[in-house]
């Protein structure tokens, strides 16, 4: 009894010590070399996958900073971030400028006008197919919420028929300006809150046919000086393409004149867009940027 | 000889053609106003070469062509020019000349009793170029430019023009009163087309549920022995550009190549009659026949109606739509659009307007897919549309490239047990591949 006890105990550890034999030769033979710093860096990067540096994961941005030597940023990840990413690399990485997406559009279900049922998919790029969901403007936001399903942070949330951006989630990947039909995200510098609103490139009376709150390109809010006043944009930040106004944001020092100036609100200030709840703590982030 | 059709798939819907009877067909009186849109639909959409209050004759050129494929816009009757606007139609906006008509002007009656064509003394290249000065396109419903299809590539050999006169969209009688009432005008355009090509071989695709209409083009083209006039089975989507070539000549056009790959041009009805009356009359395209229908119309008809006027001209033309009219739909039930705009303008590639009744277009909720695979059988395109749309519905929108070949015919949504939108979420899975191709090529092109 005792022997059969003796035998199998002095037969598994004799196997035991073949296999991790056979496991260190191989260990040794088929052995890859990664860099320790990929596996560093990928700990510190924040892990959503989102693809805004233009790679797939961020794994793939970890080795193509180490191995490729790239200087590309991490559009998610903050300055600190960056910075320690660096002092993990011996070099410096300052990071790209913050970026938010904002929707230029605020056609409510209350302002824009409604053109019939729409009964076809759920899907803004199939609606915009077949011309617009229910809404009559050919530009705005038909609400039905791609983004929201192209957005890896959550960061976006369908209000009043018409999507809105979260700043606080919101990371600045990007991944929502490609999935829109109609090129209605834009991506503007972290901080600031003036935007137009709109994206219809038509002449006020097409415009007033659909939306009240459509830009009319009446041009109230571009630089000018009458009788030896300023009028308009005191920093000459605003500019007209297709009967559009457009906000030069290197210009723009958040004076917010033109908010108050813009006789059909499309002008508008995105902070005041932000729900009740989170106002807030974008209010203390806002503090922070300024 | 029993009567020809394609090999896979196909449909039966109810045909309803008894509605607007092709016996007889009126012309719109002239509204007080005509808005000529430049379509954006196809191609590069045309530029207004007028001015505002310009005084222009019938048949002047108010639209010249944005692009290659593209097409001249002329003004159907004598007027002014009111205004000059952008109007909303369908997905895009486009500029349109709105048009006061000249008080005793009219639009062009279709000849009843045309003169047969000298062929000996027309230059083939000529009809091309009369066709594009003519700003003739497909009146089929696709409205793609015909002198971009007159001229093929260089080194091919067309041999073959078929002529397509199956109007298999059930409701449509417009090309069936064209071929009953004016068939030598067919025919002599299909000759027209022959010539322009040097194709030696003519045939004229009729299904067999217009008896009056073959008989008509058959006895018409009688005198030419080229011309055959063949009796198609009446099955949807006959008229079917691939479907067509099939069922005629038994060749078969490969997933994603165009007819003239196998020597063949398709061309409508009504768009060779328009060829025989530019060569002729030298008469723009500017007037066409549109089916009004269904059971929410009074009094359905077909009427000659001048481009530019609206969808509402029409319906008051038709004694007005009932209380019951739930959808307002421009071209065929299958493959037609709803339209919420009754001023829209009726353009070229209007074939056809119905009003259709809550009973008609049912509003119906998607259910689960069954797998009965039905939808299979029924694909002209030997596709399999079941595996398809699950693709586009879970999101792997890349992995459905087979899409690419749909031509969009609906069989397959009207013969699902579930009432799943198959073709809308085709459509959506072509225009989505297509613009990752565009961005991805524009990708390599930046770096």
């Amino acid at each position: 009894m005792l022997m059969a006890v003796v035998t199998a105990g002095l037969v598994m550890a004799g196997l035991g010590l073949l296999t991790s034999g056979v496991l260190l030769i191989a260990a040794r033979k088929f052995y890859v070399f990664e860099d320790p710093r990929i596996g560093q860096i990928d700990e510190l990067l924040p892990g959503a996958n989102c693809g805004g540096c233009g790679l797939p994961g961020c794994k793939a941005y970890a080795e193509a900073l180490v191995l490729q030597d790239s200087d590309a940023s991490c559009p998610v990840a903050g300055a600190d971030v960056m910075a320690e990413i660096g002092a993990a690399l011996g070099k410096q990485l300052t990071g790209g400028i913050p970026l938010k997406a904002v929707v230029m559009c605020v056609g409510h279900d209350d302002v824009a006008k409604t053109r019939g049922l729409y009964e076809g998919l759920h899907d803004c790029r199939a609606a915009h197919l077949m011309g617009c969901a229910e809404k009559l403007c050919p530009n705005g936001c038909m609400g039905l919420g791609t983004c929201l399903e192209a957005c890896p942070f959550d960061a976006i949330y369908p209000e009043n028929g018409v999507v809105k951006v979260d700043p606080v989630k919101c990371t600045g990947c990007g991944n929502c300006v490609e999935s829109c039909p109609r090129d209605l995200f834009q991506m503007i510098p972290e901080g600031h809150q003036v935007i137009v609103a709109c994206n219809s490139k038509d002449k006020a009376k097409a415009v007033k046919a659909y939306c009240s709150v459509g830009c009319v390109a009446c041009k109230a809010c571009v630089h000018k000086e009458v009788k030896g006043k300023v009028r308009g944009c005191p920093q000459d930040a605003i500019a007209f393409k297709d009967n559009l106004a457009i906000i030069d944001h290197d210009k723009c020092d958040q004076c917010w004149e033109c908010v108050d100036m813009c006789r059909t609100k499309t002008i508008i200030h995105v902070q005041e867009e932000v729900p009740a709840t989170q106002t807030a703590k974008a209010g203390s982030r806002e503090v922070e940027v300024a | 000889m029993s009567s020809l059709t394609f090999s896979s798939g196909g449909i039966h819907p109810p045909t309803e053609k008894e509605l607007a009877p092709s016996d007889s067909y009126s012309a719109l009186p002239l509204p007080e106003t005509l808005t000529i849109p430049m379509p954006p639909h196809v191609g590069a959409p045309a530029k207004i070469t007028v001015n505002k209050t310009a005084a222009l004759e019938a048949g002047d050129v108010v639209g010249e062509p944005g692009g290659f494929v593209s097409a001249f816009i002329h003004t159907p009757v004598a007027g002014t020019v009111k205004t000059i606007d952008r109007i909303v139609m369908g997905a895009m906006m486009a500029d349109a000349v709105t048009l006061t008509p000249d008080k005793e002007a009219s639009i062009w009656e279709l000849d009843r009793d045309p003169e047969p064509l000298d062929l000996d003394s027309i230059d083939p290249k000529e009809i091309a170029e009369k066709v594009k000065a003519a700003g003739i396109v497909g009146m089929g419903g696709a409205t793609f430019p015909t002198h971009v299809k007159l001229s093929p590539p260089p080194d091919t050999q067309m041999d073959t023009v078929i002529i397509n006169g199956a109007e298999c969209e059930p409701y449509l009688t417009a090309d069936d009163t064209l071929m009953r009432h004016h068939a030598r005008i067919v025919v002599e355009g299909c000759r027209a087309a022959m010539h322009a090509l040097g194709a030696n071989k003519g045939y004229i695709g009729i299904e067999d549920n217009k008896p009056d209409g073959y008989k008509n083009v058959r006895d018409a083209a009688d005198a030419y022995a080229n011309i055959d006039v063949v009796e198609l089975k009446a099955q949807y989507p006959q008229g079917s550009e691939k479907q067509l070539i099939e069922a005629c000549t038994d060749r078969r056009v490969a997933p994603g190549q165009l007819p003239f790959t196998v020597g063949t041009l398709v061309q409508n009805v009504a768009t060779v009659a328009s060829i025989y009356e530019a060569l002729v009359y030298d008469r723009p395209l500017a007037r066409r026949l549109v089916t009004v229908s269904g059971r929410a119309i009074r009094k359905p008809g077909n009427v000659l109606a001048p481009v530019g006027a609206s969808v509402w001209d029409l319906i008051q033309h038709c004694g007005g739509m009932t209380d019951e009219m739930a959808a307002v739909i421009l071209g065929g039930p299958m493959m037609g659009r709803t339209t919420t705009d009754l001023l829209a303008p009726i353009t070229k590639g209007t074939s056809g307007i119905l009003l259709l009744t809550a009973d008609e277009i049912p509003l119906l909720a998607e259910d689960p897919c069954l797998r009965c695979g039905s939808c299979v059988t029924a694909c002209p395109m030997d596709l399999v549309p079941c595996q398809m749309e699950k693709l586009v519905a879970h999101g792997h929108i890349e992995e459905a490239v087979d899409a690419l070949d749909c031509v969009e015919c609906g069989c397959c949504g009207y013969i699902c047990p579930s009432n799943r939108r198959l073709v809308h979420r085709f459509r959506l899975a072509k225009w989505e591949i297509m613009r990752q191709r565009r961005r991805e090529q524009q990708k390599q092109k930046t770096g």
